[in-house]
């Protein structure tokens, strides 16, 4: 028997030592020092770190004064030129040039890291000065050059980087990306603190894109130095932001903390920690049990419900504007709706204000328009009805009086839009509409939909810069219809697009927007808008001064926030 | 038994570049990209156009196949799509937090599982036997994600439901997997010590005059133990790979996770290498199962066999 | 991963019998193929098997009442529009989350669709999953395990290719498999049948390597017969018990199998239903609205332990060692 005994010893040892122990827990070589600091997993962690990290002394107890919060996929990088998808780490270690906040209720450009800038009066030349208190997280200081060559990295081919439209409207950027020039033209400091952008053309959005994550200012010494780390090393991706880079365990949680030296002063909280949780029943579970201390329910749908229905939650809900709608999308290139009338008839089946207020819990308002509320250039668009005789009598018209098949598109994994959709399969069967519902993996709905290939599909968009530009464009220029999807065919709507960004007098390109608005929804009947929602946070008690941001997204800095245990 | 062991080893070589093969020419023919997936709402046609060439991603399968092996071949495992790390640290950063989960699942199964196929033995058909092998075969009885979507609601606020950054974190995920692999330990020892019990040295043994527990366990027990000890080898290597879910379940940052965002994100090199990976250590496991199994039981030689 | 799990260990006892026994063969299997075989390796004559299972009922009764309690979930299943009154797809908003009552026995869902009718329903789906693929998977590793074992040539390509599958990590090869065909039942079917094939062509070679050195055997080509002849007429029914064994213990794989790639999003399509789906949209509504949660669950859990009962006591049923 002992021989027995002993081999299991041996067996357990052996798998012991390669695991090394205690390193499979929060195992990150040389950061650990810093995770320590926010570390806030309980009492039996304690020795697990002590056996990696080497002398790591935290500045504050752990946990007192950290920030949790969740996200639910893991981002590949903090680098904003190359990643399009997660800003919320960005958002709090960058700054830009300028940025967007609600001011008295409007959202509005303010300076950050430029302190006032003049444009010209052709709407080309815009020139920036920049703020000369502002230093990196390495120390050096913020100057012109810097963003000269933040601007010349994202278009620099070598670089890859995706977000490279942020800048395709400066001067000589196009030339740059594709390798005919090896600087951007139109980028030029003229002393350590002004800067001037020159465009090719006019684009009226200009500023508010400048103040989107993508145009986050980047230090040239610690970037170039950095390589293609920067942005997945914490200790060599540098900012001016309220925060800093501090771990990154991937798949498992990204810590930042406090920058003191901070140009607008330090921010209250010791540190921020971003944690992975896929799930939303999870969210909300760790939510209960104060390890999170902010869930969104915009991007948490599911548990909307739960924490509105529950009076105990009243006053940890925070409530704002989301600058963005729900909405689906028809094919025109695919039978059925190719015919304007079945769209039509579509749009009239759907009880949009059943599903609002049963599987939302009413916590928003319909919108007839694919510019909602809080958007530059919202106005007050026709209703569509509910109307589900009109929308038989109009099946018939095109020809479908005996009914017809239907496909709607879906992500897989995303139950939200499953239970839309099938509500939607419910209601459109009452006017002879067979739907099926196609759901298909997000690597195979993406391709599917570049290729214009998509059927009907539900889709959201949530504003990345205040300008109707954002919302139109993105889906019915010519080229950006077939890759939504939609293949919305109006040739004056493709002009009027392009007209619209280069227009200098903003009430004749809001006009124009409306139009273009109205030609879209209204006529076309190229998508059913379907509501805007209220963005609703659940915030633990100890949490103050939480804003939603100005277009309601779930990343946002929190600069301001500060707790109170 | 070196020339057996490498042997064993070179004969795994044809089955991984199989497993390689095997994912290239299915992968090559799904539908969708790496850069489109990851761009996702906010797809560029010029940028994905732009980065599939910098990325190769446009050459055929063949083509890609035949650089990957000969990187492979060299011990580059190359660079994740979507996470933009070497395949090699991101697998070596995974790898320990599955196997912590693995061995930690594997000693709570025989924890439960041995004990219970004893139990079930000594009792045959009674209604201690149904009981304990019933509850033991609950846990292979349930889809695991069930199982930790309960314990998740039942634990909540106790014990920590998702991440994996102490100790405690462990508890539920290994409780899943453990009760999970208890079934098979207990099935193994309650049908193997029943063979034991009929032998005719235990007959002797009891003819004797011994206390049948006694009985048990100096005699049948110490029989009946070698082959759940060449499982527990087997059941391991198994574990580590069928962590798949569970790590999904409670967001633990371990291989498994890896392998499911790589197929959903297209990203061949990270799927290839965790696959590669994972092939390995099965088969690795089956091996020292059977090295184990002639250590324990000098009767057994592998290699000569007389 | 249950699969290569059960696969293993499905009852690993080789050790001790094979010392006894020498190794002549044992030799060129690894320590996997030795349990599996010892486990399934039993050759009752196969007019024995009905008065075998006769004892079986009479001596072990939860084998027995497994087998009831299957056979009365199955008639649920089957008669599943007799013994409902409502569409398991019919949405109704107004009756959202309804908890277990008079009227909706198990609740209702997100939908306001009631959860009972779901899942005698999704039932269906679930006990097609669990023996389709099974049968094509056990079809394929008959004949690939006998030919394999019997003509010795094919021996290296066949096994190298089990060997790929069994070592290939399962569920992550059902997934590619799912994402190359596409997410349908009928390519359930295929995925998990491409799966489950390897178990049983190791298990069947290696009774087909003993059988073949057995007198019966060597009279019969003696005689002249075929080697196809003497692989189905002769060989395949000595191997019967132990397939009638493995038939039982891998559908349960297979339906959990099912529930996992379900959970993962390429399994059973909305609005058809499995049980491994109902439980896996369960998920962001498991605390609110338990019974989203437990009822599926229960379904999944009396079927498959059931089936593992009945398995088991098959095994002790047909295996002469059980005695």
């Amino acid at each position: 028997m002992k021989r027995y005994v002993s081999l299991l010893l041996a067996g357990a040892v052996a798998l012991g030592g390669l695991s090394g122990c205690g390193s499979a827990f929060e195992d990150s070589g040389e950061t650990t020092a810093a995770v320590t600091a926010g570390d806030a997993s309980g009492d039996g962690s304690a020795a697990y770190e002590s056996t990696s990290g080497d002398g790591a002394v935290s500045q504050t107890a752990p946990g007192e004064n950290m920030l949790h919060i969740p996200a639910k996929d893991e981002f590949p990088t903090v680098d904003t030129q190359k990643d399009t998808e997660f800003y919320v780490v960005p958002l709090n270690i960058y700054d830009r040039l300028v940025e967007c906040e609600v001011v008295d209720g409007v959202a509005e450009i303010v300076p950050s890291l430029a302190e006032s800038w003049t444009v010209s009066d052709d709407g080309l030349v815009y020139t920036f000065q920049l703020r000369d208190d502002v230093t990196f997280h390495n120390g050096e200081p913020f100057t012109a050059d810097d963003v000269v060559y933040t601007i010349d990295r994202m278009m620099d081919p070598d670089t890859a980087a995706r977000n490279t439209d942020a800048y395709s409207m400066i001067k000589g950027a196009k030339a740059r990306l594709d390798g005919q020039a090896d600087h951007v033209e139109g980028a030029k400091a003229l002393n350590e603190h002004t800067v001037e952008l020159t465009l090719e053309v006019p684009f009226g959005p200009f500023l508010a894109n400048l103040a989107t994550p993508a145009c986050s200012i980047y230090n040239r010494k610690a970037t170039e130095a950095a390589g293609d780390q920067f942005g997945i090393d914490p200790q060599l991706t540098v900012g001016t932001g309220p925060f800093k880079m501090a771990d990154w365990v991937l798949n498992d949680k990204l810590t930042m903390v406090r920058n003191d030296d901070y140009f607008k002063g330090a921010p209250k909280l010791d540190g921020i920690e971003v944690i992975q949780v896929p799930d939303e029943n999870t969210q909300k579970l760790m939510y209960e049990n104060g390890e999170l201390d902010i869930v969104d329910l915009s991007s948490s749908s599911s548990q909307l419900a739960y924490f509105l229905g529950n009076d105990a939650y009243k006053d940890n809900l925070v409530t704002g504007p989301e600058a963005g709608c729900y909405f689906y999308v028809f094919n025109q290139d695919m039978e059925p709706t190719n015919d304007v009338r079945v769209r039509k008839a579509i749009s009239m089946a759907i009880d949009r204000q059943t599903i609002l207020d049963q599987m939302y819990s009413g916590a928003g308002h319909l919108v007839n328009s694919m510019l909602p509320d809080g958007v530059l250039g919202a106005y007050q668009a026709q209703e569509i009805p509910y109307d589900p005789e009109k929308a038989k009598a109009l099946l018939a018209e095109a020809g479908y009086g005996d009914g017809c098949q239907l496909e709607i598109y879906q992500q897989t994994d995303n139950p939200d839009a499953l239970a839309i959709n099938q509500v939607v399969q419910s209601m459109l069967s009452q006017v002879g509409i067979t739907v099926s519902i196609k759901q298909m993996d997000d690597a195979a709905y993406f391709a599917e939909r570049k290729e214009g290939r998509l059927g009907m599909t539900r889709a959201s968009w949530k504003a990345d810069f205040n300008d109707p530009d954002n919302f139109l464009y993105t889906f019915f220029t010519e080229r950006n219809a077939k890759i939504r999807s939609n293949n919305h065919k109006n040739a004056d709507v493709y002009q009027w697009l392009e007209d619209a960004r280069a227009m200098v007098d903003e009430d004749a390109r809001m006009a124009l927007y409306q139009k273009i608005d109205t030609a879209v929804v209204q006529e076309d009947a190229a998508v059913l808008p379907l509501f805007q929602m209220d963005h609703i946070v659940v915030v633990q008690d100890w949490v103050k001064d939480f804003h939603v941001a100005w277009n309601g997204w779930t990343d946002v800095s929190y600069y301001t926030v500060s707790l109170e245990k | 038994m070196l020339k057996y062991i490498t042997k064993r080893i070179l004969v795994t070589i044809p089955v991984l570049i199989g497993v390689v093969f095997l994912i290239f020419v299915m992968l090559s023919v799904v539908p969708g990209d790496p850069l489109t997936v990851m761009m996702g709402e906010k797809v560029k046609v010029d940028v994905i156009e732009r980065l599939s060439e910098a990325m190769h991603l446009n050459d055929p399968w063949y083509v890609r196949f035949g650089w990957y092996l000969w990187d492979a071949l060299h011990g580059d495992l190359g660079t994740s799509y979507k996470l933009m790390r070497s395949v090699s640290s991101l697998i070596a950063n995974a790898f320990p937090k599955t196997l912590m989960l693995a061995v930690t699942a594997a000693a709570l199964s025989w924890i439960i599982g041995i004990p219970a196929g004893i139990i079930s033995a000594i009792k045959k058909n009674s209604l201690a036997d149904h009981l304990f092998m019933g509850f033991a075969l609950c846990g292979v009885s349930v889809p695991a994600f069930s199982v930790g979507m309960v314990l998740q609601n039942m634990f909540n606020g106790i014990l920590p439901v998702s991440g994996f950054s102490s100790p405690k974190h462990l508890i539920l995920p290994a409780l899943v997997l453990g009760w999970n692999a208890a079934g098979t330990i207990a099935r193994l020892t309650r049908s193997s010590l029943l063979e034991v019990l009929e032998d005719d040295y235990i007959r002797t043994a009891r003819a004797k005059g011994l206390a049948p527990v006694s009985v048990i366990l100096g005699h049948a027990l110490k029989n009946s133990l070698l082959p759940v000890i060449t499982m527990m080898a087997i059941q391991v290597s198994s574990l580590l790979s069928g962590a798949v879910i569970t790590e999904t379940l409670f967001s633990i940052p371990g291989v498994g996770r890896l392998a499911v965002d790589a197929i959903n994100s297209r990203d061949m090199p990270l799927l290839q290498g965790t696959v590669i990976f994972t092939t390995a250590v099965i088969i690795g496991g089956n091996l020292a199962a059977d090295i184990l199994y002639s250590v324990v039981d000098p009767r057994i030689r592998v290699e000569g066999g007389k | 991963m249950a699969s290569f799990e059960q696969a293993a260990s499905l009852a690993a006892r080789a050790a001790v019998n094979s010392a006894k026994n020498g190794f002549s063969q044992e030799q060129r299997l690894s320590a996997v193929e030795r349990i599996e075989e010892e486990e399934l390796l039993f050759l009752p004559k196969p007019d024995t098997i009905g008065t075998k299972l006769l004892n079986m009922c009479r001596e072990n009764k939860v084998a027995a009442f497994s087998g009831v309690v299957l056979a009365v979930m199955a008639a649920a299943i089957l008669f599943a529009d007799k013994l409902t009154v409502y569409d398991p797809n019919g949405v109704n908003l107004m009756e959202r989350l309804l908890p277990p009552s008079g009227a909706h026995w198990c609740g209702t869902d997100e939908l306001g669709r009631d959860i009972f009718t779901r899942i005698l329903y999704g039932g269906r789906v679930s006990l097609l999953v669990g023996v389709i693929p099974t049968t094509i998977s056990m079809a394929i590793g008959i004949v690939l395990g006998m030919v394999s074992g019997y003509i010795r040539q094919t021996e290296a390509v066949i096994m190298r290719l089990a060997d790929i599958v069994l070592a290939f990590p399962s569920i992550v090869l059902a997934m590619v498999v799912m994402y190359t065909l596409g997410a349908t039942t009928t390519n359930i079917f295929v995925a998990l049948s491409m799966i489950g094939w390897a178990k049983t062509a190791r298990v069947v070679r290696s009774q087909t390597l003993s059988l073949r050195e057995q007198e019966f055997v060597e009279a019969a080509r003696g005689m002249g017969v075929g080697k196809w002849t003497i692989m189905f007429r002769h060989i395949l029914p000595n191997c019967l018990p132990s397939l009638i064994v493995l038939f039982t213990l891998n559908i349960p794989d297979a339906i959990l199998s099912e529930a996992n790639l379900s959970f993962l999003g390429v399994g059973t399509q909305p609005p058809d239903s499995s049980w491994g789906l109902m439980v896996s949209q369960a998920r962001t509504f498991a605390q609110s609205s338990p019974w989203m949660l437990i009822f599926p669950s229960l379904a999944i859990l009396i079927m498959v332990l059931a089936l593992n009962f009945l398995g088991d006591g098959l095994r002790d049923a047909l295996d002469p060692h059980g005695k």
